[in-house]
């Protein structure tokens, strides 16, 4: 099958007869471990790396792919950083005993660099800066401290992953003598939390550029302004707390970077809605939103576009129509749009079945198939299921008649990333382009059109009246919505755009 | 029953009995009484002064059905001395300044379909051509049949879609002047968008006025007829009465609920007769059919379901006010002083009515709702206490300042100080500055915030700035209510929500799932607030609050080039 980056066929054809099925449907990878911000900051980290060992070139810039050479990228691991916040705060397993040297080390010597009165609140002070940066934290859950994550509102929060590898650690850490070998033991390499799926974002948006200048520009810029351009003071003391050790020990940031390389997508099947996907990103990123909020949202947002992704792949891998997803917006219980929702979620899960199943039959598999397509389905389906729920736009949590609906969150990032900012459009015009970019369903006519190729009887079209209703209500709530008369509402994005402003 | 055409007309007004032939502009304007009960709109001069004085164009006149657009229509084309004949789609009249005008009723009401002559498209396009002779224009369209058919006119769909947007603002910006749109001379009035609060009291001024209650005087029911008696009660109470129907659609429509005329109309309609003709009115205790009670769908103690079916009624009982305790409860449900709070007609009739009732549920209601309308209290002290307890306790000021009658004060910068500083640091402000901080909207807790940026209290002024519907509005001009910060003023407007959930949050209410619509509107404050600040920012300093149970803490904290921290 073909990839896109063309040139890595190889990578593909080495694992094209024994899987993981995921893999050779979705390409190099979805994982069922990464969690909705991961998505994000593993998209961004790729962004904003050196893209060239000298760690200077490519940084806060796409790829360029005109040339034939794998997708690199070097990244900053800054674990003295991740000691520093969230060291203290995190059950220990996983470290070993160099690293509670190290960090009191550091504490005491950051201590030394304060010019206060008293000792007593320097030390006050430090810990003060440690629970401000604590207080941005994304993802802690049970892990081991080097691996949790923050949320990516300066390129010094945006980290890789890392694995503790103890063990390996406990024998090559030579502290007394190689303080950096304590940094750089780790394991960056196994993609455990960050598992490719940002990659697959990343590729995704590459894919959709296709070569465009002007739109890459525009994204980078705007990237750009996300990651660097808001919280300049965070990451200032950031940069200094990694810095202040380096110095201290006379590290190379060289030495610390690691190399990781992007991997591949399907050349179809993700292609068509990479363009929406960057269009939809480059209206979103203009809106002059508080700049938390807009990280927030985003990532949310980002993780709604990868389950397009998956939905879109899995018909062009099918070969049929994209399917459509009907959202359900009055969540009643009983309910014709409900039941209708319902049977059309079930035949999204079935599609995802059926493509794994081809791709189990096309690959070959025969040894151990049911568990190779039962790890398949934990890696894409379950993904898309469980996900599409945390962004509470796949309802109900547990439960029967599992359908789509849409959160206050996925619909702010719907509206500021089809309606440029300060525009508006009629809600018919926004229902279309919902229908148009994503196949959602929430009018009787988007509910007709989606029956119009298979046959279907469309006499129950009329129900869907009431969902527009409790749709239009939802978006007069968050304030997305005007009414001009009783007849016609127009959908509104209400905030400035960045680059007005600037200019 | 010598009224019984008046009544009668009232009584078409509303859809108590499903019967509102005249709640139809294009039926009502043919009535007699129209005339007499008639508001006059100030739109309909600026309409005047528009096809009078400004070069040739087409005036639209667009907003929700009940609005009122065919009155106004009605309003102006008589203004001009020109005929309006309900049945005509289409008629042609001269203006004053010797030119043609073009007048379509209802735009809406024409056919879609092109084997009919007079089609949609057809009727736009020789609008068109109108205007392109020296000529008028004047229609009232329904939004969405004008937006699709202006679209039309064009041969492109990119052309298309083009104009349409460009209508589609000009609706929404509704400034209400002579704009041109991909070549056409258009004026649209948007007049969902256009206050029409005002028209509550005089319409009820109207329909209460001495002429068309003369032939009530002789009848033999006038003893005991409720119609009769709630008019004479109106306008005995004429100023209480008044304040409260003002503030009740002000509230009404601050809160998210603007009713149009038509349902305006039918609630007062409705309010005086209880839905009932003349051969209807029987032998009723007094205090039943009280237009009070009529006003909020209740019969006595008890409430009309059927009532409910008028919006406005459904609407006013939804607001609860009847429900909310009063200060004035002890004079009203203890002390039963009714002869203090309400005087003498009026006791007689409470009295009467408590015999019978004075145990069951719905009594004390009933009481409140009498006393929201009909109380005779001149106290200032009390009347601003009934003010914070119907309403909010910011109301009565909102409405100075919505109405242009008080100007903002520094108490009223004070209040938003002090959200603010709530919303950011949660604790009221000192009064020397307000740290604005870097925090997450998700609820986890930051103990420790980053500042980044402080505004000074004493640079924080509320504005009052005029609206862009008071041109409609000659001598009703209304006022909304924005933060200047130094001399930016942010485009955020303070609602009356918004002001009543600081209010809140200053005394320490903390709503934890406020409604999305201020949370909006907060999270835009912030928003355009932080983004303000940007500009003088020193990126090697540092200045944090902790957050502690003992009070706040701020550090500065300055890097050096040095590679050392100092505190500043």
């Amino acid at each position: 099958m073909r990839t896109f980056p063309s040139w890595m066929e190889d990578d593909y054809n080495k694992i094209a007869n024994k899987g993981p099925l995921s893999t050779l449907i979705f390409g190099n990878r979805f994982k069922a471990d990464q969690t909705l911000y991961e998505y994000l900051i593993e998209f961004l980290l790729i962004f904003v790396s050196a893209k060239n060992e000298d760690l200077k070139e490519g940084k806060m810039q796409f790829h360029d792919v005109t040339g034939e050479h794998k997708l690199s990228y070097w990244v900053e691991p800054r674990m003295a950083l991740r000691r520093f916040i969230f060291f203290d705060k995190s059950k220990k397993k996983g470290s070993i005993p160099e690293d509670f040297i190290a960090y009191s080390e550091m504490v005491n010597y950051l201590n030394d660099k304060m010019d206060v009165a008293d000792r007593e609140s320097a030390k006050e002070y430090i810990e003060d800066i440690q629970d401000l940066f604590h207080g941005y934290a994304a993802v802690v859950k049970n892990r081991f401290w080097g691996a949790q994550a923050l949320l990516p509102i300066c390129p010094e929060f945006i980290l890789c992953g890392v694995d503790p590898t103890e063990a390996k650690r406990r024998k090559d850490v030579n502290w007394e003598n190689d303080p950096g070998s304590l940094d750089t033991k780790f394991d960056f390499k196994r993609h455990n939390f960050l598992s490719r799926g940002g990659e697959l974002y990343y590729l995704h948006l590459l894919q959709g550029l296709e070569g465009d200048r002007d739109r890459q520009e525009r994204l980078v810029r705007l990237l750009n302004d996300l990651v660097s351009g808001q919280c300049k003071k965070i990451s200032k003391m950031a940069g200094y707390v990694q810095d202040t050790w380096e110095k201290k020990y006379s590290l190379d940031k060289k030495v610390l970077s690691q190399k990781l390389e992007v991997a591949y997508i399907p050349a179809t099947g993700y292609k068509e809605c990479g363009s929406y996907s960057v269009d939809e990103l480059i209206s979103f990123l203009s809106c002059k939103l508080h700049p938390i909020t807009r990280v927030e949202i985003l990532a949310k947002g980002v993780m709604f576009q990868i389950m397009r992704m998956m939905s879109y792949r899995v018909a062009d891998y099918l070969d049929i129509e994209k399917p459509a997803w009907i959202v359900d917006m009055k969540g009643e219980t009983t309910d014709t749009v409900k039941k209708i929702a319902h049977g059309a979620f079930l035949n999204i899960e079935s599609h995802f079945m059926s493509a794994i199943n081809k791709m189990a039959n096309e690959a070959g598999i025969e040894e151990e198939r049911m568990k190779k397509v039962r790890e398949a389905r934990i890696n894409s389906l379950d993904i898309f299921k469980s996900k599409g729920k945390e962004l509470q736009c796949i309802i109900p949590v547990s439960g029967p008649f599992e359908r789509f609906s849409l959160s206050e969150d996925v619909i702010r990032f719907l509206v500021l990333s089809l309606v440029a900012p300060g525009d508006k459009m009629t809600l018919k015009m926004f229902l279309e382009k919902l229908y148009y970019n994503y196949r959602i369903v929430i009018g009787p006519e988007e509910y007709r059109q989606s029956l119009k190729s298979i046959n279907m009887d469309s006499s129950l079209a009329n129900c869907f009246s009431e969902n527009v209703v409790a749709f239009q209500c939802f978006l007069r709530s968050t304030g997305f919505l005007k009414e001009l008369s009783d007849a016609t509402s127009i959908v509104v994005n209400p905030y400035e755009s960045i680059e007005e402003a600037e200019a | 029953m010598n009224n019984k055409k008046y009544i009668d007309y009232l009584n078409s007004l509303h859809n108590y009995n499903a019967q509102n032939e005249n709640a139809y502009g294009e039926k009502n304007v043919d009535n007699p009484y129209f005339r007499e009960v008639m508001v006059r709109v100030g739109l309909c001069d600026y309409i005047k002064d528009n096809l009078t004085g400004e070069a040739p164009h087409i005036t639209i006149l667009t907003g929700h059905a009940g609005d009122g657009k065919t009155s106004i229509m009605y309003q102006v084309l008589t203004d001009l001395k020109a005929g309006f004949d309900t049945k005509e789609k289409l008629s042609e009249v001269s203006l004053p300044n010797g030119a043609k005008c073009l007048c379509i009723k209802d735009f809406s009401e024409l056919s879609e379909e092109s084997d009919n002559q007079i089609n949609r498209f057809y009727v736009m396009r020789k609008a068109v051509e109108m205007v392109e002779n020296g000529n008028y224009v004047f229609m009232v369209a329904n939004t969405g049949p004008l937006i699709n058919t202006f679209g039309e006119l064009f041969d492109t769909d990119e052309e298309k879609e083009k104009a349409r947007i460009q209508l589609i603002n000009l609706m929404d910006n509704n400034t209400g002047k002579v704009i041109n749109i991909c070549g056409v001379q258009l004026c649209v009035i948007n007049v969902a968008m256009v206050d029409n609060v005002y028209f509550a009291t005089e319409f009820l001024e109207k329909i209460t006025q001495n002429s068309l209650w003369e032939g009530c005087k002789g009848c033999q029911k006038c003893e005991y007829c409720h119609i009769y008696r709630n008019r004479q009660l109106i306008v005995e109470n004429r100023t209480k009465v008044f304040e409260f129907v003002h503030n009740h659609f002000i509230w009404l429509t601050e809160y998210g609920t603007r009713l149009t005329i038509r349902s305006m109309t039918e609630q007062l309609a409705y309010m005086l007769t209880g839905g009932m003709s003349c051969e209807e009115v029987r032998h009723n205790e007094a205090y039943k059919y009280l237009f009070s009670n009529l006003f909020f769908g209740y019969i006595g103690t008890k409430q009309n379901e059927r009532a409910q079916n008028i919006i406005a009624v459904d609407a006013a009982n939804r607001c609860l006010y009847d429900h909310k305790r009063l200060r004035a409860d002890e004079k009203l449900i203890v002390g039963k002083e009714y002869k203090e709070l309400f005087g003498k007609q009026i006791e007689e009739i409470v009295v009467d009515a408590e015999q019978r009732n004075a145990f069951v549920s719905g009594w004390t209601e009933f009481l409140r709702r009498t006393y929201l309308f009909m109380n005779i209290v001149t106290d200032k002290q009390i009347i601003l206490q009934d003010y914070e307890d119907v309403f909010s306790k910011q109301y009565k000021r909102y409405l100075a300042l919505r109405d242009g009658t008080d100007t903002p004060s520094k108490a009223d910068a004070k209040l938003i100080a002090d959200a603010l500083s709530m919303i950011y640091v949660g604790t009221p402000s000192d009064g020397t500055e307000i740290p604005l901080t870097l925090s997450r909207e998700s609820g986890i807790t930051q103990n420790v915030q980053l500042i980044t940026g402080t505004i000074p209290v004493r640079k924080l002024h509320v504005e009052q700035i005029k609206t862009k519907d008071s041109v409609f509005n000659k001598g009703r001009d209304r006022y909304e209510l924005k933060l200047r910060i130094d001399k930016k003023v942010l485009s955020t407007v303070l609602t009356l929500p918004m002001l009543d959930y600081f209010e809140e949050l200053k005394n320490g209410v903390i709503a934890t799932n406020i409604d999305p619509q201020l949370s909006h509107g907060v999270e835009s404050l912030k928003a355009q607030i932080s983004e303000m600040l940007k500009e003088d920012e020193d990126e090697n300093t540092v200045e944090i609050v902790v957050l502690k149970n003992g009070g706040n803490n701020n550090i500065r904290l300055e890097l050096t080039d040095d590679g050392r921290i100092r505190e500043v």
